[in-house]
């Protein structure tokens, strides 16, 4: 008798296991943060992402560089902290958001993609915190990377926080901040290209959106003088009033000289993050899926 | 008298993907075919043909002239690409008036009307060529490019997207065009088609130019792929043994009423076929070659079988 | 010339952009309303900072960066672009109807928005000329260089964006040498000292040296322009 067999011609089942969607989600995070920063892409799909990098990289490894070179005494106040290092990647920061959240969320709408992503186990809230969980990792690189990156720089060399309990606190602190900073950012990111399959208009609505705010706000206050409470207004301003509060410090200069109450500033923080991942979740919710 | 159109030694890369390679051919006044698979380079020929691309190395001419950077050139040449995009928001009028004027045409309105025409496009059509089929699309890309009256015409896949009756209609457009003395390039996919415009083909595989000229020509040069026959008779069995026998045939497959050979000298199989016959009682009813058309010629040039 | 200028400003005129972008523009009116409405502060101080924060900072550079980025960038980018160049035109022509085109869209967009936030705020003619001149010059040459990167550059709107953001805003008001490389700052030099504001923007630099870096970036970009419409590739 032989042993010859036919296995059958044509369209057969998947057989093996099936990972379920927790898997989808965790691969569809992946792919997303992949495409963000250009990775298995061209090499030009690369460029903007790493640019952006350097820029917030830089000056952290600047500071590293003078201490080591320059003795601490002539160095001062030079040396931020990791609290204080946010001022040096304000606008690295917001390009890095508002170029990556676009590259999440519109091609799938543009190329119509977003219908096979649902024909998976994945579900559109599924889908849409993959792809907020992508960018927010992808801002996490600049957010807590370069803080971290000048605290553990002065912590070999001796400088910083003193003490292991200091260090400890300051490290915590500045995790918290990275996160905060990276929530808030992905969030506001997110709103605009939720709107629009437009990679480039996406972009620019969202840099609009974040500097235009802060330039009004800063009118309405500083000039206007109609409170100090309008400050709050400024999106781009808000997610780094909280991070000051993250560091025990009073908050950024607002026309009174009074900080701005941090209750306020969390509470108006907490709305706006929520009211902008409600609009995109409800946009990608209501999103026509078939042609 | 001077080629139209004349590519010497044409090479076109990107990084280290080459498109084209030691590419040289004349065309003149006609139709000429441009065959090839899918990424033989075909387009990239086009667009470095028209001034559209700058080839790594090589030289094109046109009526003499380079055309790169060659505005006034432009004027003397017609093309219809192959992408689909065209200016959505605009009608079809609109569109073919854009490029009349853009051509300086003494009545611009006349041209278009006369271009749209041409192609079967009613020109008071209100519709913006969003809400326009493919077929419709491609219709336009043709109009615009006959609109000025050019001299040279170089239409990549002219016929994707019209249905069978269109198709006709263009393909009598193009040999009446060619028939004008006017110089036209189609690349096409539709091979039984493509005989219909001409005889004169290039063929272009992996970037290189495998072949150019009438394809009856070249395949009669094809002396490598043995000649498929059929042969109508009353006696296939009898027959096919003869030939076989005699020395003319390589293969031979009997069917009903037919035998089909295979034979690598077509000369002396003519010679014998009829001495085979008459020496076996078979009767004759046709001998058909299967492989003189197109398709087969381009299948052999390209895939190798 | 007028056919090809007609078309791209046709192309660029789409409901959305004017719509976003036009709610923009009501804002710095809205701005310059409660500044004459208001008290309690130095309104010619405000009035100069809603002309420079908003309007030279923000409106104008970015108004001109969408429009200007898809004159012949949108056209490169689905192919399109052959209709127009395969025509014998010359290529200064197709290159100066698009910026021109984009331009046109900016003046009414960003460009009077600013005159007009100038002029409603109350605080002076001298105001109202360094708004127009500043903006308007601002507008000339973003539109002329964005242009440009539109046609050479895939994702010219985010390259873009990156030069507004990172140099303009960040690198430029830092450092003296790079001030020279922004065509912000200059404008804003010159809205400035027209307005005869105290203080100046940080690392001004004399009026003539402000009207020349946004005038050769200009010319140059309408010259790069052409040059590649002439030798570059088109889809």
């Amino acid at each position: 008798m032989s042993d010859a067999r036919i296995l059958g011609t044509g369209y057969r089942t998947y057989s093996g296991p099936r990972l379920g969607p927790r898997h989808a989600v965790w691969t569809l995070t992946r792919h997303t943060f992949e495409r963000i920063m250009g990775l298995r892409r061209p090499a030009r799909y690369k460029v903007l992402p790493i640019l952006t990098l350097v820029i917030a990289y830089l000056p952290a490894v600047a500071f590293i560089g003078a201490i080591a070179l320059v003795p601490s005494r002539r160095l001062g106040s030079f040396i931020p902290d990791p609290g204080q290092y946010y001022t040096f990647v304000t606008a690295a920061l917001m390009l890095f958001a508002t170029l990556a959240a676009p590259e999440a969320l519109c091609p799938d709408k543009r190329s119509h993609f977003i219908g096979l992503y649902l024909a998976s186990p994945l579900t559109r809230t599924t889908y849409l915190a993959a792809k907020a969980a992508a960018v927010a990792g992808a801002v996490v690189l600049v957010t807590m990377g370069p803080p971290l990156l000048l605290l553990a720089g002065e912590a070999i060399q001796n400088e910083g926080p003193r003490g292991f309990s200091g260090f400890m606190t300051m490290f915590s602190q500045t995790v918290a901040a990275g996160a905060v900073l990276a929530v808030m950012f992905t969030a506001l990111a997110l709103v605009i290209p939720s709107l629009t399959d437009r990679r480039a208009f996406a972009s620019a609505g969202g840099v609009l959106v974040l500097i235009g705010s802060a330039a009004i706000s800063g009118i309405l206050s500083f000039g206007l003088r109609l409170g100090d409470g309008w400050l709050l207004l400024g999106l781009q301003r808000l997610p780094f009033e909280l991070t000051t509060r993250i560091f025990d410090r009073t908050g950024l200069p607002t026309p009174s000289r009074t900080p701005l109450p941090t209750l306020e500033v969390a509470a108006t923080a907490a709305a706006v993050t929520v009211l902008a991942a409600a609009i995109t979740w409800w946009r990608v919710v209501r999103a026509t899926v078939t042609r | 008298m001077t080629p139209t159109i004349e590519v010497r030694d044409v090479g076109k890369w990107f990084g280290s993907v080459v498109a084209l390679s030691g590419v040289s051919f004349e065309i003149g006044p006609g139709v000429t075919a441009l065959l090839g698979p899918n990424g033989a380079g075909k387009s990239t020929l086009f667009r470095i043909v028209c001034g559209l691309a700058n080839p790594s190395q090589g030289s094109v001419r046109i009526l003499g002239q380079d055309p790169r950077g060659n505005a006034a050139l432009t004027a003397r040449i017609g093309i219809a690409p192959q992408q689909e995009a065209l200016f959505e928001w605009q009608t079809a009028r609109e569109f073919l008036l854009l490029a009349a004027r853009l051509h300086h045409l003494p009545d611009p309105g006349r041209a278009a009307s006369d271009a749209l025409a041409t192609v079967e496009l009613d020109p008071a059509d209100p519709r913006p060529l969003a809400t326009y089929s493919k077929g419709m699309r491609q219709r336009v890309k043709l109009a615009q490019a006959l609109v000025h009256g050019p001299e040279i015409l170089v239409l990549d896949e002219p016929l994707e997207g019209l249905d069978p009756r269109q198709r006709l209609g263009a393909i009598r457009m193009f040999r009446a065009l060619g028939e004008q003395g006017r110089t036209v390039v189609v690349s096409s996919h539709v091979l039984d088609e493509v005989e219909r415009f001409g005889s004169r083909i290039l063929v272009i595989a992996q970037g290189r130019l495998v072949a150019e000229g009438d394809f009856h020509a070249i395949r009669d040069l094809m002396d490598d792929r043995p000649r498929l026959l059929r042969i109508g008779t009353d006696r296939p069995a009898a027959l096919a043994a003869g030939l076989l026998v005699a020395g003319v045939v390589q293969g031979a497959r009997v069917a009903a009423a037919s035998v089909q050979v295979e034979t690598s000298d077509a000369p002396a199989f003519r010679r014998a076929i009829a001495a085979v016959a008459r020496d076996t009682g078979a009767r004759l009813s046709e001998v058909v070659p299967l492989d003189d058309d197109l398709e087969s010629v381009f299948a052999y040039l390209v895939r190798g079988r | 010339m007028s056919a090809l200028y007609s078309t791209v400003l046709r192309s660029l005129t789409t409901r959305g952009r004017l719509l976003a972008l036009g709610a923009l523009a009501v804002i710095a009116v809205v701005l310059a309303i409660l500044v004459r409405t208001g008290s309690g502060f130095d309104r010619a101080d405000t009035a100069f900072r809603v002309v420079d924060g908003y309007g030279l900072s923000v409106l104008v550079p970015v108004v001109s960066l969408v429009f200007a980025s898809a004159a012949l960038g949108d056209p490169a980018e689905d192919r399109t672009l052959v209709y127009l160049w395969l025509r014998p035109v010359p290529r200064w022509q197709l290159a100066l109807a698009a910026s021109g085109a984009a331009l046109t869209i900016a003046v009414p967009i960003a460009v009077l928005p600013v005159v007009i936030a100038a002029a409603v705020s109350g605080v002076g003619i001298r105001l109202v000329l360094g708004a127009a001149a500043g903006a308007l010059l601002a507008a000339v040459a973003y539109t002329a260089v964005f242009c440009g990167l539109g046609l050479r550059v895939r994702r010219a709107l985010a390259w873009g964006l990156a030069y507004l953001v990172i140099w303009e805003q960040a690198v430029a008001r830092i450092a003296k040498g790079a001030a020279r490389l922004s065509i912000s700052l200059s404008t804003r030099t010159i809205t400035a000292r027209l307005a005869q504001h105290d203080p100046l923007p940080r690392n001004a630099m004399s009026m003539p040296v402000a009207v020349l870096i946004p005038s050769v970036a200009t010319i140059v970009a309408v010259v790069l322009t052409t040059r590649s419409l002439q030798r570059g590739e088109v889809a």
